[in-house]
């Protein structure tokens, strides 16, 4: 099985280019310190604002500090706000759309319920709310994210766990005795575990662009860490005098969060069950 | 509808009550003079000190009469403060909905129609930015390009500084050059995201046999599309579109915010960020009941659409 996957997946490009670029994302993120050319929080007012030059690849900000290094620090708040987010967003996801889709009755119309209310509140509202009264830094940026991020995965692992329920061999797992809990874990979820990968690719995509949403906003990442949404808000304020400061940050937000979606969406197909049948 | 409602207020209203610092912390904070007793007393008068639920209570009772009570900052009601920043907000999602529709569905039709043309993988390709483009910055860019450096569109606010002296088409072509920009930016998410799916379904009704029927017997191909695939491909559409607002109207709070649109949003973040409790409430509830409203019409919408769909009881 993991021969054909591999196989389709080589032949979808994009993918595998989201697929690189992650990667390499990745390895930046981790080995930051190295290929930094400044330390990120170095002031230098002297050259404060200055044009990307030889020196400065993307110029320098309004305290001085270098821009490309700032970025590439920034690499690891995004990487660390998808990951974690969209874990915690899959744990709730998974676990409320298991129980609903295999019990079924009272207790899939309780969990369906709180479903549709997460979904008809607009949830950027709801994360700025939250984020407003807690103290806004990273960990609870995470964790509200994760938190609201749930419903549309419940809806979706909800529906697959009906129709893998009236499989033959949940009904032999039945007939055999076995725990409820153990024919959720064990039988159903390595069953409803494409759909789930996909939407966790894509939902890192969607957290990291509401991490900068927020950051931006300045209830999210604190300076002086540095976070691609929180150079914006820098570069919003000189924007008539410093364009790189708006340019390259957003950027770096719009390849990144384009690689999750080009490998999401290329997940969806190489992972489709009814092409698996080709 | 109103189960949803009840359990969205009860949602907002929780996550102000288990938030540290109450508006008695705020108003006091940051002068050491006063005491523990003078903010008791604060808290009191704003009827904080009773139990959770009873304030619930206290509190759903006067929602239902739209009586959101005052704002903690200026002491005027909620409902008069989100009343006259409602047009400019409705004013702006109405607008944005009828671009991301009619522009949208025509992109889904055609690509769908010349399926891998150059035009289908163009428009893939602007889905996928739209995807991931981040709007705010987007509106950055947008506003510096069309507001600073070709000084073309106004970059915020929704009326010029002299717009009481305008004659009656000055004042609508003022109104329209500060809309641009704010509509255009709120559109582009639901933009991407619907003319992708009514791509898909559009593919999906071009594949059953009732097409291949049509085409069989004869009937022109316009009009196998427009009259036979189309009619069936609008009915999810007509959901997703319903299922959009909670986005337009979340992305509201920051788009509003970025241009400076004095709508119901920019109300709602200024009200976060300065923690008056009632108005961030009231901003909330009003938010989801626009959405539920929303969901209702998109229902309605259903059944014009489909006339299998009745609701009448059987």
């Amino acid at each position: 099985m993991w021969k054909i996957f591999w196989r389709r997946f080589k032949r979808n490009r994009l993918a595998l280019f989201g697929a690189v670029i992650i990667l390499s994302l990745a390895v930046t993120a981790i080995i930051a310190p190295l290929i930094a050319p400044f330390d990120p929080n170095q002031q230098d007012i002297l050259h404060r604002l200055e044009p990307p030059s030889a020196r400065h690849f993307l110029g320098t900000d309004d305290l001085g500090r270098d821009l490309l290094s700032r970025i590439i620090y920034g690499t690891r708040v995004s990487l660390l706000v998808g990951f974690v987010a969209v874990g915690i967003a899959i744990m709730i996801g998974a676990l409320l759309g298991l129980f609903s889709g295999y019990f079924g009755g009272r207790l899939d119309a309780l969990i369906m319920r709180l479903v549709d209310i997460m979904l008809c509140f607009p949830t950027f509202f709801l994360i700025l709310m939250v984020i407003a009264f807690l103290e806004p830094n990273i960990w609870n940026v995470m964790v509200v994210i994760g938190l609201t991020g749930w419903p549309g995965l419940t809806r979706l692992v909800r529906g697959e766990c009906l129709s893998v329920r009236e499989r033959e061999f949940v009904q032999a797992a039945k007939a055999l005795g076995l725990s409820n809990l153990r024919i959720m874990l064990v039988h159903l979820l390595p069953n409803v575990m494409a759909p789930i990968l996909v939407a966790a690719t894509l939902g890192i995509g969607g957290a990291i662009l509401t991490e900068s949403a927020l950051s931006f906003l300045g209830l999210g990442v604190q300076p002086p860490t540095a976070s691609w949404g929180n150079i914006l808000t820098a570069g919003k304020d000189y924007i008539t005098m410093a364009w790189w400061l708006s340019l390259y940050p957003g950027l770096a937000i719009l390849i990144t969060v384009l690689a999750y979606n080009l490998l999401g969406e290329g997940l969806r197909d190489v992972l489709d069950p009814r092409m698996m049948a080709e | 509808m109103i189960p949803l409602l009840l359990g969205i207020t009860l949602i907002t209203f929780m996550v102000i009550q288990l938030s540290p610092g109450g508006p008695a912390d705020m108003l006091t904070g940051l002068s050491p003079k006063v005491g523990a007793e003078a903010k008791a007393r604060l808290r009191h008068l704003y009827g904080l000190d009773k139990p959770i639920h009873v304030q619930y209570w206290l509190w759903l009772k006067r929602v239902v009469r739209f009586d959101f009570g005052e704002s903690f900052k200026d002491g005027r009601r909620v409902i008069t403060k989100i009343l006259e920043r409602l047009p400019a907000t409705l004013l702006l999602n109405i607008l944005s909905l009828l671009l991301i529709f009619f522009i949208a569905l025509p992109i889904g039709i055609v690509s769908a129609v010349r399926q891998d043309s150059f035009f289908d993988k163009g428009m893939t390709l602007f889905v996928f930015l739209g995807f991931s483009v981040p709007t705010f910055w987007l509106a950055l860019l947008l506003m510096l390009l069309f507001g600073v450096i070709l000084g073309w569109l106004p970059i915020s606010g929704m009326q010029s500084v002299n717009f009481p002296y305008f004659s009656l088409w000055g004042k609508l072509w003022d109104l329209i050059q500060h809309l641009i920009l704010p509509v255009f930016i709120s559109a582009f998410g639901g933009l991407a995201y619907l003319s992708r799916y009514s791509r898909a379904s559009m593919l999906e009704v071009l594949r059953q046999d009732y097409i291949r029927t049509a085409r069989a017997k004869g009937v022109p191909e316009g009009k196998v599309i427009y009259r036979h695939a189309l009619r069936n491909a609008l009915i999810p559409i007509v959901t997703l579109l319903g299922l959009s607002l909670p986005g337009l109207i979340g992305g509201g709070f920051i788009f509003e915010t970025i241009f400076a649109w004095p709508g119901m949003g920019r109300l709602g973040y200024q009200a976060i960020m300065s923690r008056d409790y009632p108005v961030i409430m009231g901003v909330g509830i009003i938010a989801a009941f626009l959405t539920l409203l929303g969901n209702l019409i998109a229902d309605i919408t259903y059944a014009f659409v489909d006339p299998r769909i009745s609701y009448r009881q059987r």
